[in-house]
């Protein structure tokens, strides 16, 4: 098959021919290859034995800066929308920062795929925890559920790195979690390639008692940052906050005018 | 990169470690807690592959509260060093794609150690390659190379409290002074007849004025 050459499969897809392997596709073989549809935890077993993905000329989307922080009026989370393969810029309006249930919100960093297929897993698991509970789900809860996802395909070359945002009745909580399975909850983050250029900006300047318009600006200018200095980071930075009620976009921004806003700043201040 | 020391004496068992958590080049976190209390008198801290170490840690800590539910009574510290080290001794030989060989590879440098009401104090040194040994005095990680000879020189079977909380400001000065990544704080806890207590950790602020040679 074209696509399997393509994507340089056939190292180590050990199967003979794909195509007759196709026709002699059982009722069973086809229900375990569409198991997801029925369970979403469960996916076709990958290639027996530990796939080395590394000789595999897949290129995985990947490229991202999102950080986030809890300060008194809540939780900022902000992040950037290109989306890149290789060298290219496979788009530049990707909604990076997704809602998971009323309560929680995520950033994704890493594969796409990856992480949108987790991401609409996570999504589907809450909802169905708050029909079956009557109340929403802890950003605790989901960040373990990504964390056993994680364990469960360590070694597949699965690839993501999540931020969960959201309130408790104990407050606000901020959550790390990527394909590693770790799994930490802090104050201040930042995932992706220009995550380092991003913390410089972000952690001189933070302080918990920040205003809601100190926090929204120290972020974009966190964020404008990360966009001059890292190449996968750029398209529009989108800018959350995450209330005790409700979350909602504060700010959507062509990285483009806060280059002209800060840049300027920069030249004043010196 | 992560430090994690444990020093036995007569009736108590006392552990650090340090509370930073990077992830490549970026510390992630400063107060990350690496001692997890397993039971009412049992202690595992892990240090390693963040992941494994905390599903590890879990699965371990878990299995031993089932234990304690189905039978009435806590795990004796050997088996839970043995119960710790058969799980990864079956892990470093599984082939199975998923969790075992995975969890096994990187995981978990880790000390285990509790206090037991019959057979005293128990201090179980445990590796990745399923090594366990019981000791007096352990240390995980690269700032452990710099404190078995403080251990050697300040060690003795009849230690108090005191001194093993000495011992250890003594092996941070020096894991401050010497190695070259930055461990600021450590975590510091303590088991014993009374159970688990956590002690004031010990900090680069807190050492300031600490004279190591007394």
């Amino acid at each position: 098959m074209s696509l399997e050459e393509l994507c340089g499969l056939k190292a180590f897809l050990k199967t003979t021919n794909w195509s007759n392997s196709m026709r002699q596709i059982s009722e069973h073989d086809f229900q375990e290859i569409t198991s997801n549809f029925n369970n979403p935890y469960r996916l076709m077993a990958p290639v027996p034995g530990t796939p080395d993905l590394t000789n595999a000329s897949l290129k995985i989307d990947h490229g991202t800066t999102a950080l986030g922080f809890v300060y008194q009026g809540g939780i900022v989370l902000c992040a950037d929308s290109r989306s890149s393969s290789g060298i290219n810029v496979t788009t530049q309006t990707m909604d990076k920062i997704v809602p998971v249930s009323s309560q929680i919100v995520g950033t994704l960093a890493g594969g796409s795929a990856d992480c949108t297929y987790w991401y609409r897993v996570l999504a589907r698991e809450s909802r169905l925890h708050e029909l079956r509970y009557k109340r929403p789900m802890s950003v605790d809860a989901a960040a373990k559920m990504i964390c056993h996802v994680s364990e469960m395909h360590r070694g597949t070359g699965l690839n993501m790195g999540m931020l969960l945002a959201g309130y408790s009745p104990k407050g606000p909580s901020l959550v790390y979690v990527d394909s590693d399975g770790v799994n930490i909850s802090g104050k201040r983050f930042s995932v992706g390639s220009g995550a380092s250029n991003a913390l410089g900006i972000l952690d001189p300047m933070y302080r918990f008692d920040l205003t809601d318009e100190e926090a929204f600006d120290l972020a974009l200018q966190s964020l404008c940052q990360a966009t001059l200095c890292d190449a996968s980071t750029g398209g529009m930075v989108v800018l959350h906050h995450v209330g005790p009620a409700a979350h909602r976009i504060v700010r959507k921004v062509d990285c483009m005018e806060l280059h002209k806003k800060y840049s300027l700043d920069a030249r004043n201040f010196s | 990169m992560e430090t994690l020391l444990g020093i036995k004496g007569p009736d108590f068992v006392m552990l650090a470690a340090d509370t930073t958590h990077a992830r490549s080049i970026i510390v992630m976190k400063e107060d990350q807690n690496k001692i997890h209390k397993a039971s009412d008198n049992l202690l595992i801290s892990t240090t390693g592959e963040s992941g494994d170490t905390e599903q590890f840690t879990e699965f371990i800590s878990k299995n031993i509260a089932l234990y304690k539910m189905r039978n009435g009574y806590d795990l004796s510290p050997r088996a839970a060093a043995h119960f710790t080290r058969k799980n990864l001794a079956d892990y470093l030989r599984s082939r199975t794609p998923y969790q075992g060989l995975h969890v096994c590879r990187w995981v978990c440098f880790r000390i285990h150690q509790r206090y037991d009401e019959t057979d005293g104090a128990e201090l179980a040194f445990i590796d990745y390659l399923a090594n366990a040994k019981s000791l007096n005095h352990a240390g995980h990680g690269y700032g452990a190379m710099f404190c078995s000879s403080i251990y050697d020189r300040y060690w003795h079977p009849n230690i108090t409290q005191d001194e093993a909380y000495d011992i250890f400001k003594k092996c941070i000065v020096e894991i401050q002074k010497r190695l070259v990544v930055n461990l600021k704080n450590f975590n510091v806890s303590v088991v014993d007849k009374n159970g688990v207590r956590n002690l004031e950790p010990i900090s680069a602020q807190s050492l300031t004025d600490y004279n190591a040679s007394s």
